[in-house]
């Protein structure tokens, strides 16, 4: 979410339960522009809070020109003082998925998270699953940034055409983007994944008759499994569309439509849901 | 003359020339395009013309789209031969619903001027409709979104649902996410006379129930007796048709049928209307305004106790099957209020010293063990707790106001062993039985009592059950305290001076810590005793065969071996066999 937009979650992000208070929106809108103005950014987003026992962690991004692969990363636990977020490592992938504990909210704790949970039988050969010694410990802020990165993965929402690839490969924000219409916004397939494309190029542009290499070459996000993981949900008479991640609960997305109006929020524990076959 | 010295002249095609190239150009843009009928000189210029009326910024990085655009616009056919036909917006079927809302209180506020001389201060406090706006200041203050536009539709909506249905004391418990649609829930009580008319009601019912029970049993009996007649007869008719065949060889001799010793486990009877889990009476409806607010059905206990054993994402029809193992007795909407009472139960936290025991009632407390079924009312002298005391993440200054589910799936203990009898009683008598100790008498359940401060609640897996946050570090003085269930995700609760408030806004599933598995199967059951007669025995070889054969040989009958190799293949050797070879 913008962050000069943050004073209208409570319209906005409102129908699924979670907002940003008056008080705080201040707060970040104007820490955010500060961490904008110190980072060179031509715009900063607030990501979203994952919750802890002693602290929360608030997330945001920023990123210069190259809106997919161009983000940097930062966390703050009081909103003022922003850190910037390591780079995901493999150990950190690995051992993320791992951790059933909360948060704690101290980034320079290190948990042992495999003991709880181990993965695989002892027995098994862990070569086939990790190459190398099996790592064990995790630092906070490790878990943070892969949490971030696993949530942006599986649940992070841009409407069709929002995003624009440029002739030299950047992914840049379409200025020209006057937002999606209702009967589009009924498809699934009119939203797409804001992350590096995992499918091939032309697995979309197959899809569809009106295809456009410029703006279809994220995958959409009507081919993720189980069929029904994602709610849309129409909101304020037609006029706004809201998405919501079963995997990820707590991950909202909004697109007002005919506007160029989107943005998406986390809020929540950090604890992927894995009951989702069996929900829906 | 050989030379002309007017430039308007053509000049040889060798000779270069800056008008000629530039006629050249201009006539191959304006080709027409034998696909689009256009041409690419036309094109430009509108192009340019567009780009030059909206000044827009950067307009080389996005020029392509202009000439995109454009080509869009050129394409729609501007003559539509349809007679002007007027489309009325999306919004026009919901906003002619949502007036209704505001007509409303007009004609209320009329009647609402003959109430008050009637009622009583008392009956004010209970009619008192909730004021949604302000609960939505407090809770956005905390983080929890609660719609400026909804809320107000929703606060009018409460005020026709009030009107309509005899209810009192009644609060907005929250919202379940669902897909595709969501429900918001409101809880009231029923007025008493209402309660004591549908308990008549369900108890003439289960008489009647009773009563075509016991006819049907009879009828049943009365069935069994004419098959039994019947086949006796069918039985006589087919040995009357060939009594001699059948006597002679179709004997079968089958051992009698297995007989089922198991019984059902007694069931738990569901509490009554107005006390326990169905103490409340709970209305959803999927989007205030424009649909009705519908009343849920009360839960049972094996409702409860299935609900434990699921997850299921709600879908926003009150009537969906469900379909699960083990099996919900139930439709969505039993599932739903299943949920709706689990959450109530866990999840009802005030202020310590917010509620106390009545004080009228404080002798029929020490009667009943630890005030479980106790009554307790809002204390009028409730004296705020300071901010810091409220945040104190020990919990202690937080306790339930609701009383705890058993594993039962009631509130108060029923006895299995003694169905027929009164619960109190039974409780006396067992104090007196305890030293006798029946073998099969089970373990009383029994819940914390009722406002047990939060700080005794279980955490699971380290995990703590609650989270407390203050809604402002910069302005102590006014912020708000903040609870957040961590094993109901979205259930809050917040507490400023002299207000508090739950509510829940989730999908209406528990936390835990590693996921669902659903419960395995029950195992397979015996259908026959096992002994030698079904068990599997391993096939002897040809050699064990061979030698058997060779042991038991009779020296004289030797032409009769290739019958006896075939018989030989029985899995146990017994000396029956040689009985049967005869026949």
């Amino acid at each position: 979410m913008e962050c000069i937009r943050l004073i209208d979650t409570l319209d906005l992000l409102g129908h699924a339960g979670v907002c940003v208070g008056t008080e705080n929106s201040q707060l970040l809108q104007n820490s955010l522009i500060i961490l904008q103005n110190e980072n060179h950014f031509r715009k900063c987003y607030y990501w979203g809070r994952i919750n802890g026992i002693q602290n929360d962690y608030h997330v945001a991004y920023g990123y210069e020109k190259e809106c997919l692969s161009g983000r940097i990363y930062f966390y703050s636990t009081n909103c003022l003082d922003w850190l910037l977020m390591p780079k995901v490592t493999k150990c950190g992938r690995f051992l993320t998925p791992l951790a059933v504990t909360r948060f704690e909210g101290d980034p320079s704790i290190i948990t042992n998270v495999y003991k709880a949970n181990p993965p695989f039988p002892p027995n098994e050969d862990s070569k086939r699953h990790y190459d190398g010694p099996i790592p064990k410990e995790l630092k906070e802020e490790d878990r943070l940034a892969s949490l971030v990165d696993l949530i942006n993965e599986d649940a992070f929402v841009v409407p069709r055409g929002a995003w624009f690839k440029a002739p030299n490969g950047e992914v840049i924000e379409n200025p020209g983007f006057e937002g999606i219409t209702l009967t589009e916004a009924q498809h699934l397939k009119s939203f797409l994944h804001g992350r590096l494309p995992q499918q091939k190029w032309n697995t979309n542009l197959l899809t569809r008759s009106d295809y456009n290499y410029a703006v279809d070459f994220l995958d959409t996000i009507d081919t993720d499994v189980p069929e029904g993981c994602w709610d849309l949900q129409f909101l304020l008479g037609c006029r706004m569309v809201t998405l919501h991640s079963l995997y990820w609960p707590g991950m909202t997305f909004y697109h007002k439509l005919n506007s160029p109006h989107y943005g998406s929020m986390y809020i929540g524990y950090g604890k992927k849901n894995l009951d989702v076959p069996f929900m829906v | 003359m050989a030379f002309n010295y007017n430039i308007e002249e053509v000049p040889p095609a060798d000779l270069p020339c800056v008008e000629h190239d530039i006629k050249r150009a201009k006539k191959f843009l304006q080709k027409h395009s034998p696909e689009s009928g256009d041409s690419l000189y036309d094109h430009l210029t509108d192009v340019l013309n567009k780009i030059l009326a909206e000044r827009p910024k950067n307009a080389v990085d996005i020029f392509e789209q202009y000439s995109r655009q454009l080509k869009e616009e050129r394409f729609r056919s501007r003559k539509d031969h349809l007679r002007d036909l007027y489309v009325p917006p999306a919004q026009y079927e919901d906003a002619k619903k949502l007036i209704e809302l505001f007509r409303q209180p007009v004609q209320t506020s009329e009647n609402g001027e003959d109430d008050p001389a009637g009622d009583d201060e008392e009956d004010e406090t209970k009619r008192r409709k909730p004021n949604m706006l302000d609960l939505l200041y407090y809770f956005e203050q905390t983080g929890v979104g609660l719609p400026r536009a909804e809320m107000v539709i929703l606060n009018l909506s409460i005020r026709k649902l009030m009107a309509d249905n005899p209810i009192e004391n009644v609060r907005f418990w929250g919202k379940i996410l669902g897909r595709p649609k969501n429900y918001w829930v409101v809880e009231a009580d029923l007025q008493e006379e209402e309660i004591n008319r549908r308990i008549e009601a369900t108890e003439a019912a289960e008489q009647t129930m009773r009563e075509i029970d016991v006819s049907e049993t009879v009828n049943e009996n009365q069935d069994d007796a004419e098959k039994e007649a019947a086949n006796a007869v069918l039985a006589t008719d087919m040995e009357s048709n060939d009594p001699a065949v059948e006597e002679k060889h179709l004997v079968l001799n089958f051992p009698p049928l297995p007989e089922g010793h198991w019984k059902p486990p007694p069931e738990i009877p569901s509490e009554r209307i107005g006390t326990g889990v169905n103490k409340k009476t709970y209305f959803v409806s999927t989007s205030p305004g424009l649909d009705d607010w519908v009343e849920l059905p009360t839960v049972t206990a094996q409702q409860i106790i299935a609900a434990r054993l699921m997850v299921r994402c709600f879908t926003g029809n009150l009537e969906t099957p469900i379909y699960t193992f083990p099996a919900f007795p139930g439709t969505e909407k039993n599932y739903l209020r299943a949920q709706i009472a689990r959450i109530t139960a866990a999840t009802s936290i005030s202020p310590i010293g917010w509620y106390n025991f009545g004080g009228d009632e404080e002798e029929e407390i020490g009667e009943e063990e630890e005030g479980l079924g106790g009554n307790i009312s809002e204390n009028p002298h409730y004296d705020p707790l300071p901010l810091k005391d409220l945040i104190d993440p020990s919990m202690s200054n937080w306790c339930h106001h609701r009383q705890h589910i058993l594993k039962q799936g009631r509130t108060t203990w029923w006895n299995p062993n003694a169905p027929e009898e009164d619960e109190e009683e039974f409780a006396e008598e067992e104090d007196n039985e305890d030293d006798e100790g029946a073998p099969e008498a089970q373990q009383k359940e029994v819940g914390p009592p009722l406002l047990t401060p939060l700080s005794e609640d279980a955490s699971v897996d380290a995990i703590p059950a609650w989270t407390v946050r203050q809604s402002s570090l910069v302005q102590p003085d006014f912020a708000v305290a903040i609870v957040r269930s961590n094993l109901w995700p979205g259930a809050f609760a917040f507490a400023t001076g002299k207000r508090f408030a739950n509510l829940y806004i989730g999908w209406g599933h528990k936390f835990t810590v590693y996921n669902y598995t659903p419960p395995s199967m029950p195992l397979v059951q015996d259908q026959y005793k096992i002994g030698p007669e079904v068990m599997e025995v391993q096939d002897p070889t040809f050699e064990m065969e061979e030698e058997w054969r060779i042991a038991h040989l009779p020296a004289p009958e030797l032409p009769l071996m290739g019958e006896e190799e075939e018989l030989l293949g029985e899995a146990s050797p017994d000396e029956d066999e040689e009985d049967e070879d005869e026949d």
